[in-house]
């Protein structure tokens, strides 16, 4: 892991409805190789957020991840940008 | 003048108040052990003495500070005071005057939802609702709160249980939950709580990874009283068991000069007691996973210049072992901490299984540095052990974890048998795959045939020790509390005869 790098991902409501499982998935490998992951989740309630994100939750996670509703957008500068699924 | 101060104290205001429900925030009459009876439902007795004797209301200052909170609230209060804010636990009865003010209310809990052990066990046998899930939700649904909320409280949950938000996100969004840590906070909260008294935007969910977990000296000394005067000597496991989340965390052991400064807090807030807390007692100042003796013998000597009773929170039985067989250390530290020969000290242990295929498979360092496929010779010895020298065992046994065979159930009976003769209790957990969950039907995920046997060789065991037991962890509790557990005890004892679980 890179002690100093930073992602930020970016998921939309109506493309992980097409593929639930595609957030965890793409998210996994990067899991090891970012220090932190800010997640910004679009149109999803706050129900829905928690839901998408639980199979994180039983996962060997090392790095820090925090999660945002995409109304709360928070202007900050990141490594690398990814948009998932 | 002096009424005017009193005035100004009262009138102290916050902006962050921590608080949790009453199953927590309490000190169970002084014994650790009666805070079970929380996670479960009321048995034979109804719900207000059952809760009067598991969690009775604590003592508060003019404010409605308590004297005792849990000790996970009293390290985030301390990280915030370090920096500065404005934050105070507050009892649950006192909320009222202080959310009119508040801006932010943590919240931290081992079971919100009675999803964990044993809650979901009790649940599961009982089909009845535990006390400690009920009540948070009436906690969560005080119209203080409410009303709190309606007017822009930010709500940040987090502690053990944190994780039951993403199985009960419905709750996260009825109750207005605006974030969920999961993870050692005291590193983070700071600038959570900084985001939410400046009104910016707060995350809905914050896994704490392992460069925002603390270090040692990010790990704030504790400012007030924590229940039973429970001080943390070390974090982390080294032993890797496959069901347990502990064993994620980095190990960091406290120096010794910070658990001093810890007992120091609770001696000068009036305590009596301590509580040494760690996964496993023994490993304090240990070899990896061999115990030593310097580092434990002046550990519980300086525990000891505080405090006439000294407790501990879990050892791990191969320590037990190896600490004994090798430098007579149970022998010793006991006398260091038993204040006579009719004294006893409890302790929390894990069995999990008799079967050494089991072990082998889940925990396969539990019994490091002995071969994991010795495990239940391990068990024996380390009882017997703890028997000679009047350490009492409240012992865990998981039943229903994935891959468990009948096979398995028959060794872990067997074990029960071999360890009758020994002063212990022994808890049956049942494992709740959270998968089970998902589809919300996991209360019917009754017990099989030899899963309800290994449940009632524990009933057996724990009722031929109980009453012997209860003399002594009950000799100076209030004759209420005495009387209420006699009663129940006598109760399920009579119970179990009519269902002839005992000869």
């Amino acid at each position: 892991m890179n002690p100093d790098r930073r992602l930020h991902v970016t998921v939309r409501r109506e493309r992980f409805l097409e593929d639930p499982g595609g957030l965890v998935e793409r998210i996994a490998p990067l899991l090891t190789r970012y220090r932190q992951i800010t997640i910004h989740m679009h149109g999803f309630k706050q129900g829905e957020l928690l839901e998408a994100i639980r199979p994180l939750s039983n996962k060997n996670v090392w790095a820090t991840i925090v999660v945002y509703d995409g109304e709360n957008m928070v202007s900050e500068a990141y490594d690398e940008e990814a948009t998932v699924p | 003048m002096r009424r005017q101060r009193c005035r100004r104290m009262v009138d102290e205001r916050f902006d962050v108040v921590l608080s949790v429900d009453r199953t927590l925030m309490t000190n169970h009459h002084g014994k650790e052990f009666l805070g079970f009876l929380a996670t479960g439902p009321p048995v034979m007795v109804p719900e207000k003495i059952w809760m009067a004797v598991a969690a009775p209301r604590m003592r508060v200052d003019d404010l409605g500070r308590p004297l005792e909170a849990p000790y996970g609230l009293r390290k985030i209060e301390a990280a915030l005071l370090d920096a500065g804010i404005k934050a105070a636990v507050i009892d649950p009865d006192y909320l009222g005057k202080h959310l009119k003010n508040a801006k932010v209310l943590g919240i931290g809990h081992h079971d919100y939802f009675a999803l964990g052990p044993p809650s979901s066990e009790w649940w599961v046998l009982t089909g009845r609702e535990p006390v400690n899930s009920k009540c948070f939700r009436k906690f969560m649904e005080k119209p203080e709160v409410r009303m709190a909320k309606k007017n822009g409280l930010k709500i940040i949950v987090g502690g053990p249980a944190a994780w039951q938000w993403l199985w009960m996100p419905d709750y996260a969004e009825k109750w207005g939950v605006d974030t969920v840590v999961e993870g050692e906070a005291e590193k983070i909260i700071v600038s959570l709580v900084q985001d939410a008294l400046e009104g910016k935007p707060l995350p809905r969910y914050v896994h704490v990874g392992i460069q925002d977990t603390p270090v040692l000296n990010e790990i704030p000394v504790i400012k007030n009283a924590s229940v039973n005067g429970l001080v943390e000597i070390m974090r982390g496991c080294p032993r890797g068991c496959r069901f347990c989340s502990v064993t994620l965390r980095p190990l960091r052991q406290y120096p010794l000069e910070m658990v001093e400064k810890e007992l120091r807090v609770n001696k000068a807030c009036g305590l009596d007691r301590c509580l040494l807390h760690a996964e496993d007692i023994l490993l304090y100042g240990a070899d990896g996973v061999k115990p030593r003796p310097e580092p434990l013998i002046r550990l519980h000597q300086t525990a000891r210049q505080f405090f006439k009773v000294v407790g501990w929170s879990h050892v791990s039985l191969s320590a037990v072992k190896y600490a004994e067989e090798n430098y007579s250390l149970i022998t010793r530290l006991s006398e260091i901490i038993l204040q006579d020969e009719h004294d006893y000290i409890g302790v929390e242990v894990g069995i999990e299984t008799g079967s050494p295929r089991l072990a082998e498979k889940i925990m396969p360092a539990k019994a490091a540095p002995y071969p994991a496929g010795s495990w239940p010779s391990i068990v024996k010895d380390a009882f017997s052990i703890m028997h000679e020298s009047r350490v009492v065992p409240a012992a865990t046994i998981i039943i229903g974890m994935p891959d468990e065979k009948p096979d398995d159930l028959v060794k872990t009976l067997e074990l029960i048998e071999e360890l009758k003769d020994f002063r212990s209790l022994i808890i049956p957990m049942y494992f709740v795959p959270m998968g089970v969950l998902k589809n919300g039907e996991w209360y019917r995920a009754k017990p099989n045939g030899e899963q309800l046997e290994v449940m009632k060789a524990c009933l057996k065991h724990d009722l031929r020790w109980i009453k012997d037991l209860s003399n002594w962890y009950f000799n100076k509790t209030n004759p209420f509390v005495k009387i209420s557990l006699k009663t129940v005890i006598f109760l399920v004892e009579r119970v179990a005869k009519g269902f002839r679980l005992l000869s």
